[in-house]
């Protein structure tokens, strides 16, 4: 593997050096760069649950977990030690931002959707690292405030493992920003957005709930457009009622690679999706 | 060391056995007697290149011994050095008799550069059409267009027949006593590795390795219908290809690629001539991103038909059926290793099963598992050591007979199906690891179970490559009633044991290694997207 042993060496010194000194500090994204592009094809070291059910939350939103005593005692899993080890949360998560990235998107949203569990997803393991270590300073920096309590970030490949994490109709929205264009027509079903996939996002998001997407890659955009529109729990969301959407503003502006985008004067193409209710069977 | 029969199927209801062994089809009586046979173009130009009568042929010469033993070695070294100028995938390329040179026989005789490529490759492939003459390919190898799996239809009018290497699905016309005619090959974009008939009988699913389904008619539309017309979900990306821009890459590196591209793309015209997917009528009705293992149909009680599908990533998908194939209802999840069997005994219950130690037993429709049974200490029972069990095969009879093959355990597990719960009731054991097996329907006779072995003996006859039992009550008798007569057609079927082994034995390999983090970031991407995980069958 790529990555002299000394730039090894000087992420992890930095790591023990944050643990100590508990991390109200925002962390460094130079101990934490990594390769744009992650094969999602490829069987990574990947954790996940097996079913929603056993996925413990607890740890990413510690604010909002169901105090011992409210718990309810209709254990719905057969493994009772999944249900044990599994804290009871107040609220599900609602929003999550496929490929957050450094987290410009999820802090961003944060105080916009106090109310709302805001997820973000991530393939690569250092950049994870990096917006798990930033939610905890921004939390340790705002002690009075709740304000940043609303979002984490997980390691996930989502093309493999959404319905893993998210019961059908869970979500209320779902962020697409910058994902990989992958040019080659040959790796076009390792891009994020593809009608078979589509129709996972259609699983796990309620009727009524948005897909958003931008990009700087205008054939990309369409591709999305073109395969999001064919899909038919999808409809495109009319210009007006995009332009008018508080997300919107922030997903152009705040995240990291629209930060990009925006000083080298490139293009931004933005795409809303409703999902439609199913049609009866 | 003679290839077994790989691939069963019963064949309408008078008894007739289908089985595959290499690129051939066989169709039994039900007294054992050989009633017709076919062969895969490839495998009967070599034989013919090879100075030997056709294999097949009902009185063929079958002196199989002496000369393919000498003729072992050669082919492939022959194969080789064709190879060498050419690129390493084409050297592989078995050139497939089919029809005139069209454009598809190329394609047919192109392994594993899997459809997608651009037009660089269509050069390749046809300069590798004009090199790749017949080889003689006496000695079964892995690269050869085998029989991988066999289904007929339940009305047994038609036979469904996929050839692993060559990506390629053939249709047979039933006519009475077992005579097949060819009707119609398609080459599948990526290679199936399941495949399923609607319950009406005019379409075929199949799965393939790279996660796509695809409906295809069983019998094409006579006039050619315009393929793309009917793809409401696969939509053409009509867009034209503008890709990268110099606003979109910054990097001194990167805008010089795309500089290099845009004067490609004023050369050459580029590859906006490519054309995607294939040019039969199919349609892509949903996708996971990841292998598919299985795929079986299923109906509600309200009589609405539903899709459910395995993959290697522990998932199992219900979608509905056609039209709506694209609203996924639920999922079956638990399973903690790779998927890689799926039955559905009784319409609400589904059994599925692959590396993980136990059985599930599912309400499909639900998502909800119902019961798991242990297959470990059952396999232990046969294979001491046994530590994993890679199910290869889980077959039903009657609604609450479960039978079960796991790879490299010579058994057959049978289990009981009551209340949504399985239990083992009884364990046949052979001489061999079992392949593949189906119960046939006998008029008027107690139901007929054959099961394909592997014996691993380097002098095993052909002759002990099927073996049957019969329903006795409950339990299943060994029987010697039926023995094909299979002395005409073992003529040339010779593999090696190590051969063998990759071609039969595959299961595993979907299981995945426990150490993969050096992977991270610095992976291959190109490789592993080509074949989406380690190549099966």
């Amino acid at each position: 593997m790529a990555g002299a042993p000394n730039k090894r060496q000087k992420r992890a010194e930095y790591r023990s050096a944050r643990e100590q000194h508990g991390g109200t500090e925002m962390p460094k994204k130079k101990f934490y760069r990594q390769r744009a592009h992650a094969n999602p094809f490829s069987d990574h070291q990947l954790t996940y649950p097996r079913t929603p059910i056993d996925m413990d939350w607890s740890t990413f939103f510690p604010a909002f977990v169901c105090h011992q005593d409210q718990e309810p005692a209709d254990a719905k899993s057969q493994d009772s030690i999944a249900v044990m080890s599994t804290k009871k949360m107040k609220q599900d998560v609602e929003v999550i931002d496929i490929g957050c990235g450094f987290g410009g998107l999820l802090v961003a949203l944060a105080p916009s959707m106090p109310e709302k569990l805001i997820l973000g997803l991530e393939i690569r393991t250092q950049v994870t690292e990096f917006v798990q270590e930033r939610i905890r300073s921004l939390r340790a920096q705002n002690p009075e405030t709740n304000v940043y309590q609303n979002i984490g970030c997980l390691r996930a490949n989502t093309m493999k493992f959404l319905p893993n994490f998210f019961k059908k109709s869970q979500l209320s929205k779902i962020f697409i920003c910058f994902p990989d264009p992958h040019f080659k027509a040959r790796k076009h079903k390792a891009r994020i957005v593809s009608v078979t996939l589509n129709s996972e996002y259609a699983y796990v998001l309620k009727p009524g709930g948005i897909v958003y997407t931008i990009t700087d890659v205008e054939d990309l955009h369409e591709w999305m457009v073109h395969h999001l529109e064919a899909h038919p729990s999808f409809e495109r969301i009319p210009f007006e009622e995009q332009e008018a959407d508080e997300c919107v503003k922030i997903m152009r502006t705040e995240t990291e690679e629209g930060k990009k985008v925006e000083r080298n004067n490139g293009p931004k193409f933005v795409a809303l999706f409703r999902r439609l209710e199913d049609n009866p069977w | 060391m003679a290839f077994p029969y790989q691939c069963l199927t019963a064949l309408g209801s008078d008894g007739i056995l289908v089985a595959s062994r290499g690129g051939g089809l066989y169709t039994f009586s039900a007294d054992g007697s050989l009633l017709s046979s076919w062969q895969h173009p490839s495998t009967t130009k070599s034989a013919e290149n090879g100075k030997r009568g056709l294999a097949e042929q009902e009185d063929g010469a079958a002196h199989k011994t002496g000369e393919s033993g000498e003729q072992t070695s050669p082919p492939s070294k022959r194969r080789k050095t064709e190879s060498e100028s050419g690129q390493d995938a084409e050297g592989k390329a078995v050139a497939s008799e089919v029809t005139e040179g069209t454009e598809q026989a190329a394609e047919a005789a192109e392994p594993e550069q899997d459809g997608i490529e651009g037009a660089k490759s269509n050069g390749q492939t046809k300069k590798g059409k004009k090199k790749a003459k017949p080889t003689v390919s006496r000695p079964i190898t892995q690269e050869q267009p085998l029989v991988v799996l066999v289904r007929a239809t339940s009305d047994g009018k038609h036979l469904v027949a996929v050839t692993g290497q060559d990506k390629t699905v053939w249709v047979f016309e039933h006519h009475d006593k077992g005579q097949l005619k060819e009707l119609s090959q398609r080459q599948m974009p990526k290679r199936p590795s399941d495949i399923a008939l609607t319950p009406d009988n005019t379409k075929i699913l199949v799965a393939d390795k790279f996660g796509d389904v695809y409906s295809i008619p069983l019998v094409p539309s006579p006039q050619g219908s315009d393929p793309l017309a009917s793809t409401p979900l696969a939509s053409r990306p009509a867009p034209p290809r503008k890709g990268a821009n110099a606003l979109t890459v910054h990097s001194a590196r990167n805008l010089k690629a795309l500089e290099d591209q845009k004067r490609q793309r004023e050369n050459g015209g580029g590859d906006a001539s490519k054309k995607e997917g294939p040019d039969f009528e199919h349609e892509l009705l949903l996708g996971h991103v990841s292998m598919l293992t299985s795929i079986a149909l299923a109906s509600s009680p309200g009589g609405k038909p539903y899709i459910l599908t395995g993959d290697r990533d522990e998932h199992i998908r219900v979608s509905r059926g056609m039209p709506q194939a694209h609203v996924i209802e639920t999922y079956c999840l638990g399973h903690t290793s790779f998927v890689n069997a799926l039955c559905l005994p009784q319409p609400d219950v589904l059994v599925s099963g692959g590396g993980d130690d136990e059985l599930y037993v599912w309400d499909w429709l639900a998502g909800v598992s119902k019961s798991k049974v242990d297959l470990l200490g059952p396999v232990q029972g046969i294979v001491e050591d046994a530590r994993k069990v890679a199910v290869s095969g889980i077959y039903a009879h009657d609604h609450d007979v479960v039978m079960v093959i796991c790879e490299r355990v010579p058994a057959i597990f049978i289990f009981k199906l009551s209340a949504s719960r399985l239990e083992l009731v009884e364990t046949l054991t052979l001489s061999g690891n079992p392949l593949d097996l189906t119960v046939i329907p006998t008029p008027d006779k107690p139901a007929r179970l054959v099961v394909s072995v592997d014996v691993n003996q380097p002098h095993a006859i052909a002759k002990s490559s099927l073996v049957t039992f019969n329903k006795n009550g409950d339990s299943w008798v060994p029987s010697s009633d039926f023995t094909p007569n299979e002395v005409d057609v073992a003529g040339g079927l010779e593999s090696t044991r190590s051969e063998l082994d990759k071609i039969l034995y595959n299961v595993e390999n979907l299981r995945k290694s426990d150490n993969e983090e050096g992977q991270e970031g610095g992976d291959a991407p190109t490789e592993e997207l080509r074949e989406a995980g380690p190549v099966a069958s």
